[in-house]
């Protein structure tokens, strides 16, 4: 297990840990799928079991996702996913680690819509990379709900498309997201 | 002349085919074997002592496992089933709901075959299918 790794899974699990007022959101089958076009064909798969902490507190954010989570139409397609590309075995994880820009308390406590920032690290492949990410927040009566978009290049995170498959995938793939938090406070 | 040759080459041509659908048969069920049975305890506890060997071991596997069922969440056609050791640590297996099958209680010993993914906070398993109750 990388240092990255190491430092995230501790992370969530002190911030699932800590005692006192601090407030801590979890999500445990949040959603992200990507999607691929490409001349040939359009790949798109999605992962329901991706687990997502916010820290009440400060503001940081922690999510991760298993690899072999992601399902595909084609369970070749999802093989070849798993075996070749994103080497699921050496690389079981994807990770974000980060804070929301400009945060204060009253966006998870007070009802509303937010365009927010949230800045961190993005790790796919064992390959670490700085994110900005741009996301939509909605507080209402059912907790708080979290959307967001952005793109990845998989050149990026060393994910190699072998030269004979480039018309079936993507340089770059559409990952989006969504994530429901209810209040764990104790 | 003609007629006995071809009555023979459809015969032929025949018992190919209910080969090819039996020998389909045999290997579906070859398929259906799980790599490996194994507790809920026995998972946890191999993921908790060493996730990445465990990883290695399980990861994309077809496992059966028994365990005792803590929770219990069918939404549209679709269940979650969480199976919990004795430290409180859970496996979490989901997959499509099979309609007429009894809804299972908490405390029941739950038989169940899926794909492990790894671990998260729990292990989790996907495409399962309850084998028992």
């Amino acid at each position: 297990m990388n240092r990255v790794m190491k430092f995230f899974l501790t992370h969530i699990a002190v911030l699932l840990s800590l005692q006192g007022y601090a407030q801590r959101l979890v999500d445990r089958s949040g959603t992200v799928s990507f999607f691929s076009r490409a001349p040939l064909e359009n790949i798109e798969a999605t992962n329901h079991q991706v687990l997502a902490v916010i820290d009440g507190k400060n503001g940081e954010v922690a999510v991760a996702m298993l690899m072999r989570g992601f399902k595909f139409d084609k369970s070749l397609m999802e093989q070849h996913f798993n075996e070749n590309y994103i080497e699921s075995e050496k690389y079981p994880k994807a990770t974000f680690e980060g804070k929301i820009l400009d945060y204060s308390p009253e966006l998870l406590t007070r009802d509303g819509t937010h365009l927010i920032h949230v800045s961190g690290r993005l790790t796919i492949h064992g390959v670490s990379q700085t994110r900005d990410i741009e996301t939509n927040l909605v507080k209402d009566n059912d907790g708080i709900h979290v959307t967001f978009q952005f793109p990845v290049r998989l050149k990026d995170h060393e994910v190699d498309i072998p030269k004979v498959v480039v018309a079936n995938i993507a340089e770059e793939v559409a990952v989006s997201g969504e994530l429901h938090f209810q209040n764990t406070e104790q | 002349m003609v007629m006995k040759k071809l009555a023979l080459i459809i015969s032929a041509i025949l018992l190919l085919a209910v080969a090819m659908w039996m020998s389909k048969d045999f290997y579906r069920g070859q398929s259906d074997k799980p790599d490996y049975r194994a507790t809920a305890g026995e998972l946890l506890l191999a993921f908790a002592a060493d996730e990445q060997e465990a990883t290695r071991k399980y990861a994309g596997k077809r496992i059966e496992v028994t365990g005792i069922l803590s929770a219990f969440r069918k939404e549209n056609d679709r269940f979650e089933i969480a199976l919990k050791d004795t430290e409180e640590r859970r496996i979490l297996a989901n997959g499509i709901w099979e309609p007429g099958h009894g809804v299972p209680v908490t405390g029941d010993t739950i038989v169940l075959k899926g794909t492990c993914s790894g671990m998260l906070l729990d292990v989790i398993f996907d495409d399962c299918i309850i084998l028992r109750p």
